[in-house]
């Protein structure tokens, strides 16, 4: 194995914080925790991520990553939008890649997932949202939860139901819709972490058969591909700023002998035992990456892993700096008092969305345990 | 940046891997207890060139790097190898960096804590068959002669360990202020080589409980099918590539002479000693009632999980010795 630096990492980290530094608008700067949103911003970040950090290796991947969340940058609407473009880059149509895939690298388009239902949870193939074909085009009626980002976006990849006599997994097809087709609506659904998810209905929304992605009935195929783009390298971002969080906190703050706590024998161990969970989490995430950028065989285990390792490490530490950092811990970043910018709170608000959002911890395990282990599959089909 | 096995790494976890396979078998450990100890094994060894393929001075400047050594100390791991590989390596590291020949015969060992106050290597690491010690004694790292005669002493990890006196005998290696810092370096192998085996050890007992989860049948189906047991061995397969790559890192970090040595070093300690209990308890539990008969082996790995950290001390005080290297840089 090998971990050295290689030299143009460190430049790269440099280019990445110059171009946040000279991109991200004034006025959404602070507010990192009510993920602003800023469409200017949003192209440029992908127009640069497609100029400068595709075949980028795992290093420099993360640092990417690693220099947004320091600056306090959400990038949360971008990941759905190049998982899909990749999605449709590897099995779209040709009018596919060239109209929407390209648009989506230009960041013109702006994608939110449409998979989970209010009845079906982490059950993505339960999905009852019915899309009947008529002639060439299709009429869709249904409902999807925790649609986030579709306030911001243009389209929303939906996966529907098509054929009710096929077995679950059979019968579905996805459509990218326009969020402003007649007959989508979008509900703000607001969350513990400050941002709002939504609900998204979509009542006789008529679309063309263009916008049908893969086969009809094919859907679950073209799910595999897109779920697994998601996992891409960017991983322990949230852990990596809140251990830093921490100790800035730890070295700032006064200890109750006069001291700092960062010199408290316990405070100390605390900071240093999340630490070693961040440097696992990174481990895990550049393996990943490092799969991808050299094109190794992945093993179906390591993606979920890594996100299983790296959302249950960040929950684990920032419910222990929550209570770590004292009292003030309480009072949210609006107000006055807070402390380290309200970043212990916000994070403790925070964390269980990130257990459950991106493939819930139990389903993480189970796909390690049935494709990893060869365990027997639990879960009923 | 590559998560994959060298060449190199690839031959040697090959060429170790079937030696032990082959001679370490769960019978031979199992023949080596309580004392811990296979001189036919340890002969083997030394053929394949351990502990003196460590040396520079040995071979021709181009010692087998840390990199190269934790692969073999994994193997060791995963085979409960009865020779005190850690030990004799750490020692041949130190001896080398004080520009010192590998004495022989006889095993090199080292005094992972220093001596106590009536001048005792207290339950020495491979002192009921080391002839020789390398020991913090004061303010000097020295080789010394170990005088009395062993005393062998059953215990939990069936590990050769004895608590013997140093001999007149001693070559300074370091003396004064440079000797705890020189110290520290071989504790630092000795910790990360140790990391390895325990990686090595879970690995195979979280390997022999996936095969006993899928085979073992309870209430109508493989007791693997339950998810509080699924879950938990992929929460520990994940969490050995952890432990795994913290170790490969450290070991990296060591060899390229890296300013993270220290602190990847105490990182992969103090998580591969935690994980390796956690998994091989787990691993034990999964086993139902004969997991804590001794006829099974799980046993076994149970318990030199737990004990083989001890030859140092507490492992759980490695956050400290952390948090220092973290916080404390600069600063004394």
């Amino acid at each position: 194995m090998e971990f050295s630096v290689p030299p143009q990492a460190e430049d790269f980290r440099k280019q990445v914080r110059a171009f946040f530094a000279q991109t991200y608008p004034e006025e959404l700067r602070g507010r990192r925790f009510e993920r602003p949103h800023d469409k200017e911003f949003f192209r440029a970040v992908l127009r640069w991520q497609r100029e400068h950090l595709a075949g980028r290796d795992a290093y420099e991947t993360s640092a990417f990553f690693q220099e947004a969340a320091q600056a306090g940058i959400e990038l949360t609407t971008h990941a759905p939008t190049r998982m899909i473009a990749e999605t449709l880059e590897e099995i779209g149509t040709d009018q596919q890649k060239a109209e929407l895939a390209v648009r989506m690298r230009d960041g013109d388009y702006l994608i939110a997932l449409g998979l989970t239902e209010p009845d079906a949870g982490s059950d993505l193939a339960a999905a009852r949202t019915r899309a009947i074909c008529q002639g060439d085009q299709w009429l869709i009626n249904g409902e999807k939860i925790y649609t986030s980002n579709a306030q911001h976006a243009t389209h929303i990849f939906l996966l529907t139901r098509t054929n009710l006599e096929a077995p679950k997994h059979k019968g579905l097809t996805v459509f990218l819709v326009p969020v402003d087709a007649p007959g989508v609506e979008v509900r703000p659904l607001h969350t513990l972490a400050y941002h709002h998810t939504n609900m998204t209905l979509y009542r006789d929304v008529l679309i063309p058969d263009s916008a049908r992605i893969g086969e009809v009935d094919g859907g679950w195929d073209v799910m595999k591909v897109a779920l697994s783009r998601e996992q891409a390298g960017e991983g322990s971002t949230d852990l990596h700023e809140l251990v830093r969080q921490a100790i800035l906190w730890a070295e700032e703050s006064e200890a109750p002998d006069g001291g700092r706590m960062i010199d408290d024998p316990i405070v100390r161990q605390r900071i240093a035992r999340a630490a070693i969970d961040l440097e696992v989490a990174t481990l895990l995430a550049q393996r990943s990456a490092w799969a991808t950028a050299t094109g190794v065989s992945k093993n179906p285990g390591w993606g979920p892993g890594s996100k299983l390792f790296e959302t249950e490490a960040y929950a684990r530490a920032a419910a222990d700096f929550f209570a770590m950092v004292g009292p003030a811990a309480v009072v949210p970043f609006e107000e006055e008092g807070t402390v380290s910018q309200g970043w212990f709170n916000y994070c403790l608000r925070d964390s269980p969305v990130r257990l459950i959002g991106g493939g819930v911890s139990e389903v993480m395990r189970e796909i390690i345990a049935e494709r990893r282990l060869g365990l027997p599959r639990a879960r009923p089909k | 940046m590559d998560f994959s096995l060298t060449d190199e790494q690839n031959e040697l976890q090959a060429t170790f891997g079937r030696m032990l396979d082959e001679h370490a078998t769960i019978a031979a450990v199992r023949a080596a207890e309580p004392i811990g100890f296979n001189s036919d094994l340890w002969r083997r060894l030394g053929e394949l060139g351990i502990p003196l393929m460590a040396s520079a001075r040995a071979n021709d400047g181009a010692p087998a790097t840390m990199s190269q050594l934790i692969v073999i100390a994994e193997q060791y791991g995963r085979r409960l190898a009865p020779v005190p590989l850690l030990e004799s390596v750490t020692a041949a590291r130190a001896l080398d960096r004080a520009g010192i020949d590998i004495p022989e015969p006889g095993i090199v060992t080292i005094a992972l804590r220093p001596a106590d106050r009536r001048g005792s290597l207290d339950l020495l690491a491979a002192g009921a068959v080391a002839a020789k010690a390398v020991a913090l004694i004061g303010d000097a790292v020295v080789l010394t002669d170990l005088a009395d005669e062993p005393r062998f002493l059953s215990n939990l990890g069936s590990s050769p360990i004895a608590s013997r006196v140093p001999g007149v005998q001693q070559t300074v290696l370091v003396a004064g202020a440079q000797a705890h810092s020189t110290f520290a370096l071989a504790l630092n192998d000795w910790k990360v080589l140790l990391s390895a085996a325990l990686a090595g050890l879970a690995g195979e007992a979280h390997r022999i409980t996936l095969a006993y989860v899928k085979e073992r049948r309870a209430f109508g189906v493989p007791i693997g099918w339950f998810q509080t047991v699924a879950h938990r061995l992929a929460d520990s397969i994940n969490d050995l590539d952890g432990s795994r790559f913290l170790t490969h890192k450290a070991a990296w970090a060591i060899d390229s002479d890296d300013e993270s040595a220290d602190r990847l070093t105490s990182m992969a300690y103090s998580y591969s000693t935690e994980l390796a209990q956690r998994i091989t308890a787990e691993c034990l539990h999964f086993h139902g009632g004969i997991g804590y008969t001794l006829e099974h082996d799980i046993q076994l790995y149970f318990r030199r999980a737990a004990a083989w950290p001890l030859a140092l001390g507490d492992p759980r005080t490695e956050l400290a010795t952390l948090a220092t290297r973290m916080f404390d840089r600069g600063r004394s």
